[in-house]
């Protein structure tokens, strides 16, 4: 019947449907189900939404210093709602967008919740009345916010968001409290700063990005505190309570209480992957943290049972998801992997940009590397100087001994355009030699990196 | 203290099984000492020590597999040397470890993406090959990645030895790190080994699994590759896409070879060797080598290497794969050398007991599936080999002879040749092949089992037989003529001898051969009246033979054989060369074209 398959995704994410068309492409007769929208949360509740969001913010904030380059306007303002219209739309052209992917590589698209039961040579997957047999099901049920129910952070909607409620918000709050300095946090932060919110973001850990590079997030947070935002770091939530008019957080920072007031607090702790009511149990797939455990190509342990993107744990990030997807198919296509370290970069779309790859200095450090560090800031960059974009910097590490570039970080107008140059070499498994060599094009911010892989061998120019 | 190495057998030879250890801690070993077997996908193999000591500290377990070579396997400790503890880093060596453990992760949300590093990447254990060591000098080029020569180049290894596993089959860090230190240098690949591996590192094929085309999972059970099957797919494939080969087919009657085989093996009986069709078609080919040296030759970067001897690889099934033990100067030796030889290689063969050099190096391979019924086919070039012959079934086939079809026995046998090496004028070496048969048939090694003249017939020059047994209890004076020649004058002393000495038990027999300066060239009738007419010939005068080359008669190959000419050779260099037999058959004297037959008389009067 023609509920057979070679291969059924269930999530239509950057994991999924990247997987799906590269099954479709391999021969595979595919299936994909999906319980809402097509692209996942990367399309619609996401990477994309809150990237369209950011730029609104950016090009407003612009508007402040038009000054600067000579320019004048005569009254400002936005339409809150047309922002978040904008949005919106962004995201249901780049779902219509998924939509026409899935039909020009013939693969089938099940709308519903699906659920896996035993099966062979693969589980069986259940979506509502009808069953879906496969040789091979791959799971990409992604993940969502994590919340602590237990001290008051948990959406209602009002008072307290995740992100799905910061994309889609009737009004821009006057204050606002974030919770959580990771990228999805501090994104948020720096949209409704631009807007004019006054923002404080709590962070946990000693500093603000606490997976970036020490010395990029003390560069961003003075940035950041430049635009208006305030920071309690470390700090610690103890209780949030609601009251008509906002919430109030009772916080410890730095070892003292204190109890900060908004009109909405965001909750961006974290995620939890997306394991529940799929049956997972009762196959025996092995969870933990909220998380399926696989091996390298994806495998679950259980025939025919993969998983891969944000439900098979972290970095929680689309490329990673579409990548593991695609090695994961092609595995088992039996196609062989090409023998290479890909490192998987990070980006942060705040204003300013982070944008990161390979390993930090003081990880370099703590695996005994002996690391030579290069860095330039834009300050002196003709681009960046032209531009009005002066702050931030990009900060290279080499391997002492054999001159692997090991590891890029960048803070700076735009930097995520720029981090696939570091990565590119870093596969290219490329050393500072071929870095150094690289005629990189003037005038641009790029300069700002071969200054500082020149600079990591004390060869910087423009300095 | 020096460490034992896990040697490699062969220039392709990656991992081995340390299958038997004949020493134990503790024991004294002399260089040359058997101290450990390892076995290979082809062979097992003794390791003889090569220093002297004390072995202190054995390293490999027996019955490990997949040790690497130029893995340490064991400690001798020299003599007089101190005991030292043993280094804690053999053991690491012997078994690689993954690189550094990864830093702890910070339970924050994006924590681990530091150091996360592509799933696909974990360094797979690529072993390297030992591998051309010719590739720098020859100025090939080695495709690494920046980082990976860097590596290299610090830890003293050879690019040219390590196999890439990267894209397009780059060698790049995790190849490096899957490196053994010890290979700085290659080990001593053979030579004619070297040019093929360069192509070692072609791309991998894009492969789409079993299922992926249509054949379930669980239709089928999969065997695991073992080291023969890999080394025999990668061989295979190598050879078939980068040889640019074609087949030459041709049939040969071989009712003269059986016949002479059943002849051959009569008189070898009591020797206990039995010659097989497949050790006369190697031998067949290795004179035919002879004859045709472009075929005994190897395509190589730097020119073609033409081999000064027919080594023949004879192909032999072996369980789970194909091996080829080699009969070394195929063209100096005798059938029943070949016979036993062949019979000895394709037994160990089997046992997994053949040496490396055994197995390795020939220049020209045959393959026989005559014995399953195998009409023809057409073998897979074994490199460097510019040749290999496949040898079908020798069957009873209609023949067109003149007009009339007569049965006869008939066996095809194909030459699958490397074009780079064996142009299309090189082809018609199966003719060879064919000529060489009928010699085979004749073979000068195997003389020493025809005793005496008597076994031979020739034919008189009216066409009747001749059973050289008829001159038994005679003085014989052999003599090839030729009517046109400066000699031709010696029937004239000839027959003076003849007529002097034949009531004394002489008799002289005249073989015309045209093969000096066509000086012979007329048939029977011409001759027989040239010799009557103008030297009143008495004596019997043979049909028209040839007494060099291939088609030699027997008579003449085994009386050259039986006495060499001047310089050793055995070929007759002119008319009028004569051969001396005494009562009893044997040949006692051989005697140039130069020499009067009155200058003979001393010599056959001794005989007489
Ligand atoms: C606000 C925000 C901003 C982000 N920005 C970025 C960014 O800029 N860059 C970046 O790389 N990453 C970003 N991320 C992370 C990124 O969105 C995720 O890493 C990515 O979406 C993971 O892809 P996935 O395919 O694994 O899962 P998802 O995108 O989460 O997709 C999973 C899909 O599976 C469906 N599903 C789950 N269970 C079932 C079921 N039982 N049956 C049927 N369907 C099911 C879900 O409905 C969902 O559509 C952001 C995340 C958020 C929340």
């Amino acid at each position: 019947m023609a509920d057979q398959f070679d291969v059924v995704v269930i999530g239509s994410g950057p994991g999924g449907y990247v997987t799906a068309i590269r099954a479709s492409q391999l021969g595979f007769k595919t299936a994909i189900v999906e319980r809402s929208e097509l692209g996942g949360i990367c399309l619609n509740w996401g990477c994309i939404p809150t990237k369209a969001l950011l730029k609104s913010g950016e090009v407003y904030e612009q508007l402040d210093h038009l000054r600067d380059y000579g320019l004048s306007v005569e009254k400002r303002g936005f339409d809150f709602d047309g922002i978040v219209q904008r949005s919106r739309k962004v995201a249901a052209q780049m779902n219509s967008g998924v939509t026409f992917l899935m039909k020009k590589h013939k693969i089938e698209v099940v709308q519903g919740t699906a659920r896996l039961e035993k099966g062979s040579p693969a589980p069986t997957v259940v979506v509502g009345s009808r069953k879906l047999t496969a040789k091979h099901v791959i799971l990409a049920t992604g993940a969502r916010a994590r919340t602590v129910p237990a001290i008051g952070l948990e959406p209602d909607g009002e008072r307290v968001w995740t992100y799905r409620e910061a994309l889609v918000p009737k009004a821009a709050p006057k204050s606002l409290v974030v919770v959580g300095s990771g990228a999805i946090g501090m994104e948020f932060a720096s949209f409704y700063r631009a807007l004019g919110s006054e923002v404080t973001v709590i962070e946990m850990m000693p500093r603000i990005l606490p997976v970036e590079d020490e010395e990029i997030s003390k560069t961003a947070r003075k940035v950041f505190e430049k635009r208006g935002i305030k920071f309690r770091v470390p700090a610690n939530v103890k209780k949030l309570t609601k009251s008509k008019t906002g919430v109030s957080l009772d916080i410890e920072a730095d070892g003292k209480a204190e109890t900060l007031n908004a009109e909405v607090c965001i909750v961006a702790i974290g995620i939890v992957g997306n394991v529940e009511d799929l049956g997972l149990e009762a196959l025996g797939v092995k969870v933990e943290k909220t998380h399926i455990v696989t091996d390298k190509h994806g495998a679950t342990g259980v025939p025919g049972l993969y998983a891969i993107g944000d439900v098979a744990g972290p970095p929680w990030l689309a490329h990673k998801a579409s990548h593991e997807g695609v090695h994961c198919i092609e595995h088992i296509a039996g196609l062989r992997p090409t023998n290479l370290t890909s490192p998987i970069p990070g980006c942060t779309y705040t204003t300013p940009q982070i944008a990161s790859v390979g390993l930090t200095e003081a990880q370099a450090r703590e695996q005994g590397l002996d690391p030579k560090v290069g860095r330039f800031p834009f300050r002196v960059n003709g681009k960046a100087v032209a531009a009005g974009e002066v702050d931030g910097l990009v900060k290279t590490i080499f391997d002492g001994k054999t001159g692997a570039l090991i590891g890029a970080h960048m803070v700076g107008h735009e930097v995520t355009e720029m981090i696939q140059g570091f990565a590119l070499a870093m596969t290219l498994e490329a050393t500072e030699a071929e870095i150094q060599a690289t005629v990189f094009p003037h005038p641009t911010m790029s300069e700002a990196m071969h200054e500082a892989a020149l600079d990591a061998y004390g060869r910087v120019l423009h300095l | 203290m020096t460490d034992i190495l896990m040697p490699a057998l062969s220039p392709t030879m990656e991992e081995g099984t340390l299958a038997k250890w004949h020493v134990k801690t503790g024991d004294t070993v002399r260089s040359g000492d058997v101290i450990a077997e390892i076995e290979t996908d082809k062979a097992t193999m003794e390791v003889e020590a090569v220093d002297e000591g004390v072995v202190s500290e054995i390293l490999i377990a027996e019955g490990s597999e997949g040790v690497k070579v130029n893995t340490p396997i064991a400690r001798l400790q020299g003599e007089g040397e101190a005991a030292a503890a043993p280094a804690p880093a053999a053991k690491a060596e012997a078994a690689p470890k993954a690189e550094a453990a990864p830093p702890a992760e910070t339970d924050s949300a994006r924590a681990s993406r530091e150091q996360a590093t592509d799933p696909v990447s974990k360094p797979a254990p690529v072993a390297a090959a030992p591998a051309p060591a010719k590739a720098q000098q020859t100025g090939e080029r080695i495709f690494a990645s920046p980082l990976a020569r860097r590596l290299a180049e610090q830890k003293g290894l050879d690019l040219s030895a390590v196999k890439g596993s990267g894209p397009h089959g780059r060698i790049v860090k995790a190849d490096i790190d899957a490196a053994q230190p010890g290979q700085a240098k290659a080990p001593a690949a053979q030579p004619s080994a070297a040019p093929q591996q360069a192509s070692a590192a072609a791309a991998p094929r894009q492969v789409q699994s079993l299922e992926q085309q249509g054949i379930p999972a669980g239709s089928y059970d999969l065997i695991p590759l073992d080291g023969m099957r890999k080394t025999v797919a990668r061989r295979m494939t190598e050879s078939f896409r980068d040889v640019p080969h074609f087949p030459l087919t041709i049939d040969l009657e071989i009712d003269g070879l059986l016949a002479a085989r059943t002849r051959i093996n009569a008189l070898l009986e009591k020797e206990g060797v039995k010659v097989s069709v497949n050790d006369m078609v190697m031998k067949a080919a290795a004179v035919a080598l002879k004859r045709v040296p472009e075929a005994n030759a190897s395509y190589t970067p730097e020119g073609i290497a033409m081999h000064h001897h027919a080594d023949i690889s004879m192909a032999v099934a072996v369980p789970g794969g194909l091996i080829t033990p080699i009969i070394r100067a195929a063209e100096t030796k005798g059938l029943a050398q070949i016979a036993s030889e062949a019979k000895d290689l394709a037994e160990r063969a089997r046992n997994k007991k053949l040496k490396p050099e055994e197995f390795q190096g020939g220049t020209f391979s045959v393959s026989n599936l005559g014995m399953f019924g195998i009409k023809t086919f057409a073998s897979i070039i074994n490199e460097p080999q510019g040749c290999i012959m496949s040898v079908g079934a020798g069957e009873k086939r209609p023949v067109v002879r003149g007009d009339k079809i007569e049965i006869a026995t008939v066996m095809s046998v194909t030459l699958t040749c490397d074009h780079r090496v064996v142009d299309g004028a090189t082809g018609p070496l199966p003719a060879g092949v064919q000529g060489a048969d009928r010699r085979t048939a004749d073979d000068d090694r195997l003389r020493p089992a025809m005793t005496s003249i008597y076994d031979f017939t020739a034919e008189t020059i009216d066409g009747q037989p001749a059973p050289l047994a008829d001159y038994r209890d005679k003085v014989v004076l052999i003599v090839n003529t030729a009517s046109k020649c400066g000699f031709t004058k010696q029937y004239a002393g000839l027959e003076e001898l003849y007529r002097k000495y034949r009531d004394r038990g002489l008799v002289v027999l005249g073989f015309p051969c045209n093969q000096f300066g066509q000086q012979e060239p007329g048939d029977a009738e011409e001759i027989k009246s040239f010799c009557s007419l103008t030297y009143d010939v008495d004596f019997p005068m043979m049909r028209k033979v040839d007494v060099n080359g291939p088609s030699a008669h027997p008579l003449y190959a085994y009386l050259k054989a039986q006495k060499k000419g001047v310089l050793g050779t055995e070929g007759i260099k002119w008319n009028f060369t004569k051969f001396l037999v005494d009562r009893s058959g044997k040949v006692t004297g051989r005697f140039a074209p130069t020499v009067e037959p009155k200058a003979l008389e001393g010599a056959i009067e001794a005989l007489l």
